[in-house]
Formats: structure tokens, C-alpha cells, sequence
């Protein structure tokens, strides 16, 4: 029995043009569509699903793909992310419902550590790939 | 006609689908949900980013009636969708502006075009370790954390062979 991983990562951008009747959105005219891919993850092994409260670093080993999500339903607490704890820090955010998702480490069979830290006390979820 | 677009904001997922093989009696190997994790995972933000961007280059994509030059055409006689995309040979910057260099990202998606498995693309967020790979036809989302992550830092590079990207790399 082997595991696999299928991921998609998924965006819609739009912008607001203001009419003198009301304002909407639509889809941005500088992108003209939405763009969406659809993968295997290299993970070949998924880890146990966890869940919690943010009270302290995380810190995950040998990660090869990753996801984690904010599972706050309103708020302002935030999760950061430090994909391969390189010295610039965490620099993805997760606002409340947010997630992310993706293959991680260099190659196409590399691992990294990923960090997890938060503003705040939120809720997360993550599943760790190896 | 309307004003120029007055706010901009994208909408973003996840999804992820754990999956384990099973072998059928007759030796075919079918894919299930994983049982340790039991279902599939995701989630969805909305990211509010600049109305007025930092340049043309924010996103790879373009329409056929971008350029004036085109526009001796009639738009219902056009057959062209919309698309844009950068080949990756080398370390390649997404932003191609010096004026926002140091430029907050608000938002950056990234989708590698490749379609064999030695056409990965990695993914750097400090401007030198590429810690994020996307497989062929993979993309990637985030939401930057509005500081740190700046528009120099986002760099992409082949992991193989040469592959193509479309992107958005916004403020």
C-alpha cells in the first residue's frame, strides 16, 4: 500500500469598478481569468492529521510537502509559516480559514523544516508529507 | 464607461486530497482516501491587495487587445484567450521593477506550465534558498506577511529542465 498526495492550489483575482449605480466586482482585467493548478505531491508518505491550539514554535523535520491551515472561523490571530527556517523568518501569513498548501525542500526529493508561529492563540490544522 | 478599477483583491484555496492505493483481487491498483487522515483538506481567504500596481509585470498574463497596435481588430473577431507566460532557464526575479524592490507581497501565486516530471520549478522567498518546489502542472498560493517578504526575495528557478510559469505577484 503506497500514499500519495493530490494538491491544487486555486485563485480568482478581481477587481472593483465603480459605476455610478453601484460598484462590483469582477474578474481583474489585467489577469482576464482565473488560474488553477492541479498536482502529485513527492510526498510518498502522509503523516497523522493534527490539530490544536497555537501555544508554542512548531517545528516539523523532514517535511516534503505540507498543510497547514488557520481553522479559526473569525479574528484576527494569524499563523506564520518559515519554510526551511532560512534567516529571513516566516513570511507566509494565514489569516482565519486561510490555508497552505505545497511541496517543499529544493528538489523533487529533498526535505526541509518548516516553523509554525502565530499572532495570537488560533486554531490550526496541519498534515505533514514525507 | 467606468473609472479604473477603485480596490483589487484575490481569492485564494487549497485543496489536498491524502490518498492510499489498493490492490484489487485481480491486481489492479486503485487510490482511496487515506485512512489515517479520512478526508480531504483545504481552505480559502480573500487577500485585498492595491488597486493601482507597481507595474505591467505583476502578472504574466495578457489579453490580445493589450497592445494598441492590435486594436485594428474587432474583440468578437479575436479567438485569442487570454495568457502570458515566462520561461525559466536560470534564476529569474518576478518583480522587474527597482522602484519595489522592497516592496511588501501582498499575494503571489505561481503556476509551473511544465508537463513532464523533470520540468519541477523551485521557489525562493529570501532571494537565495529555494525552499518550495512545484511539480509540473503544480502551482502555489500565499499570502505574504505584509513586512518581510518583499517583491526582491521572491525568486523561481528551474529545477531540471527549462519549464514555463504564469504568475501574479501583487502589493
Amino acid at each position: 500500500m503506497a500514499d500519495r498526495i493530490i494538491y491544487k492550489n486555486h485563485c480568482t483575482p478581481q477587481e472593483q469598478l465603480a459605476f455610478a449605480g453601484g460598484s462590483r466586482y469582477y474578474l481583474d482585467s489585467d489577469c482576464g481569468r482565473k488560474l488553477t493548478g492541479n498536482c502529485e505531491s513527492k510526498s510518498t508518505s502522509i503523516g497523522t492529521p493534527v490539530t490544536g491550539t497555537f501555544s508554542s514554535t512548531i517545528t516539523l523535520t523532514s517535511v516534503r510537502f505540507i498543510h497547514v491551515r488557520n481553522t479559526d472561523t473569525s479574528g484576527s490571530d494569524y499563523l506564520l509559516l518559515n519554510i526551511g527556517a532560512a534567516a529571513m523568518g516566516a513570511v507566509i501569513r494565514l489569516n482565519y480559514g486561510e490555508s497552505f498548501s505545497s511541496d517543499v525542500g529544493s528538489t523533487a526529493s529533498d526535505t526541509t523544516t518548516v516553523v509554525i508561529t502565530a499572532s495570537g492563540t488560533p486554531d490550526f490544522e496541519y498534515i505533514k508529507g514525507a | 464607461m467606468p473609472d479604473p478599477a477603485t480596490a483589487r483583491r484575490v481569492i485564494f484555496s487549497t485543496y489536498v486530497v491524502p490518498q492510499e492505493s489498493l490492490v484489487t483481487e485481480e491486481g489492479v491498483t486503485k487510490y482511496a482516501m487515506e485512512s489515517g487522515a479520512g478526508r480531504a483538506y483545504g481552505g480559502k481567504g480573500i487577500v485585498t491587495t492595491t488597486p493601482a500596481q507597481w507595474g505591467e509585470a505583476w502578472t504574466s498574463m495578457n489579453g490580445p487587445q493589450q497592445y494598441w497596435e492590435n486594436m485594428g481588430s474587432h474583440w468578437e473577431d479575436e479567438g485569442v484567450g487570454w495568457s502570458g507566460t515566462q520561461t525559466i532557464s536560470a534564476a529569474t526575479s518576478l518583480n522587474v521593477d527597482s522602484a519595489s524592490a522592497s516592496t511588501p507581497v501582498l499575494f503571489l501565486y505561481i503556476r509551473n506550465l511544465g508537463t513532464e516530471s523533470d520540468e519541477g520549478l523551485k521557489v525562493s522567498l529570501d532571494g537565495s534558498n529555494y525552499m518550495i518546489h512545484i511539480p509540473a502542472q503544480g502551482s502555489l498560493s500565499l499570502r505574504g506577511d505584509g513586512t518581510t517578504l518583499q517583491m526582491e526575495d521572491v525568486k523561481v528557478n528551474k529545477s531540471d529542465q527549462n519549464t514555463t510559469i504564469e504568475f501574479i505577484i501583487a502589493k
